[in-house]
């Protein structure tokens, strides 16, 4: 019985993949062995019969309907559609981080203005009518009527408060926009240090920011009736007086700095204010009816 | 006219990565010229795991729809007439999880009332010879079909879809070594098969 390759060795020849000695040591065994050439030759007309059947075809409306749908991409996108739609996408997505970034830096810058006045209050700084911060605790005692804090009240004046708030705001400032503190955020009087002030805001634009936080605290000491509240913003306002008192919206600086101080007892200070401010602005809205209040 | 004809044969002579490349940069006549070349080696292979002319007619329209949808995919690094049969498998086994059935290789015949190879032969030759190849095929679609359905389906890509090793391989994800055994085995089976008489001793 001959020596017959296996049937992997004769498919490896039949398929033509077999090297070498290997290769040779086959095709001499097949040149000389009738019963291994037949099985190569039945491999090749097998294959043979079957690549000689006819492929069936599809419907020719289907194809058009490919062919409709190829040339259609090209006439309703430009060529380098998917070019340009990844750019848009990238650009969208650039612009999405931008904004994130803007509103992080905003609350960032936001949450440090407090902090400034958390840790550095101003203390002893002296305006220019000589008057001095001087340590004690603002009275309060028949100052605030004692109303229940309700956040979503209405800011009422109370008898020794304020009348007109919100009319005497200038037409391009809305306090409803202005974010409030929580309560218990205001500086003790206690904590003050004495000292000059070190991070006061010093171009127009940042003064103008603080004067709406001001604000913005001025209206929680009233709505909360704290006199932390009140306290911190009368150091504010000092400070943006110290600052520049030539600052665009000093008039009602000095109103509402007058108000601060009416409501921490310190009525002299309080007229001081309002005498300056009839000098700078006497029409200014309101002044006789508070003057004459505090009086 | 002349010219467009030249052009036209100038076209069908370029191999299909050249006409996929034309028709990515905006020649739909290349794609044209690729569905002429492929629809109908494509039909066959769905017809074999759909069992019903309408619906490989629905997978046909998925697979070449899906072809211009992902052109932008396609890379030279494979053939494309691997990746066209890659997109028309994934398809049939998509469409036949639908229908829950087996995926490849489930029938042969389209149905018993319009055996396809009497519809094609009828075209060509004689009544005679008809009957005779019909006979002959109906016999070679039985035999295939006696094997189990990874041989069946690397049998025909090789024999009938004239695919290389390497692009069956990619098509069916296996191994090279894995696409030759079972060509292999579907060899010896269906020479077991169709003619009688020629085990080896």
């Amino acid at each position: 019985m001959k020596d017959h390759p296996t049937t992997e060795e004769l498919f490896e020849a039949y398929i033509k993949k077999l090297h070498g000695s290997k290769a040779q040591k086959i095709h001499q065994h097949l040149e000389n062995c009738d019963e291994c050439r037949q099985v190569i030759f039945d491999y090749q007309k097998i294959e043979n019969q079957y690549s000689q059947q006819k492929f069936e075809q599809p419907s020719e409306s289907v194809v058009q309907n490919i062919q409709a749908k190829a040339k259609k991409i090209y006439e309703t996108k430009p060529k380098n559609f998917f070019v340009f739609y990844r750019i848009q996408r990238l650009a969208g997505v650039v612009m999405g981080l931008l904004i994130v970034a803007g509103i992080g830096i905003f609350y960032k810058w936001h949450d440090n203005e407090f902090s400034t006045f958390k840790n550095n209050p101003v203390s002893s700084v002296s305006s220019e009518e000589g008057h001095e911060l001087k340590d004690k605790t603002p009275s309060m005692d028949g100052m605030i009527t004692p109303v229940p804090p309700s956040p979503k009240e209405e800011y009422a004046p109370s008898s020794g408060g304020v009348a007109g708030l919100s009319e005497s705001v200038g037409p391009s400032y809305n306090l409803k926009n202005v974010s409030f503190l929580e309560e218990g955020e205001g500086t003790p009087r206690q904590s003050l240090k004495k000292g000059a002030l070190t991070e006061v805001p010093k171009t127009f634009d940042q003064l103008d920011m603080l004067f709406v936080k001001a604000l913005a605290v001025q209206r929680q000491g009233f709505l909360y009736q704290s006199p932390k509240k009140i306290l911190q913003s009368e150091e504010m306002f000092r400070a943006i007086w110290m600052q520049n008192q030539n600052f665009s919206r000093s008039d009602q600086l000095l109103y509402y700095w007058a108000l601060s101080l009416e409501q921490l007892g310190r009525k002299e200070e309080a007229l001081e204010k309002l005498t300056l401010l009839e000098k700078i602005k006497p029409t200014y809205p309101g002044i006789k009816e508070t003057r004459s209040r505090m009086e | 006219m002349m010219d467009a004809k030249r052009q036209t044969a100038e076209v069908e002579r370029l191999n299909d990565e050249v006409l996929f490349g034309r028709f990515k940069n905006g020649d739909h006549e290349a794609f044209d010229c690729l569905i002429q070349r492929y629809q109908g080696p494509i039909f066959a292979y769905i017809l074999k795991s759909t069992s019903n002319r309408a619906a490989a007619e629905d997978v046909f329209q998925d697979v070449f729809f899906k072809v211009i949808e992902r052109r932008e995919q396609f890379r030279t690094t494979v053939s494309f007439k691997a990746w066209l049969y890659t997109i028309a498998r994934t398809t049939c086994i998509d469409a036949a999880r639908k229908k829950n059935r087996t995926p490849l290789m489930n029938s042969i015949y389209v149905d018993d009332e319009n055996p396809r190879e009497e519809k094609v032969k009828s075209q060509e030759k004689g009544q005679e010879e008809v009957v005779n190849d019909n006979e002959t095929n109906q016999y070679l679609q039985e035999a295939l079909k006696a094997l189990p359905e990874a041989q069946q389906e690397t049998f025909m890509l090789k024999a009938m879809h004239e695919m290389t090793f390497d692009e069956i391989s990619r098509i069916m994800n296996c191994s090279i070594n894995t696409a030759k055994s079972r060509m292999r085995y579907a060899l010896e089976q269906l020479r077991g098969i169709l003619f009688k008489g020629s085990h080896r001793k």
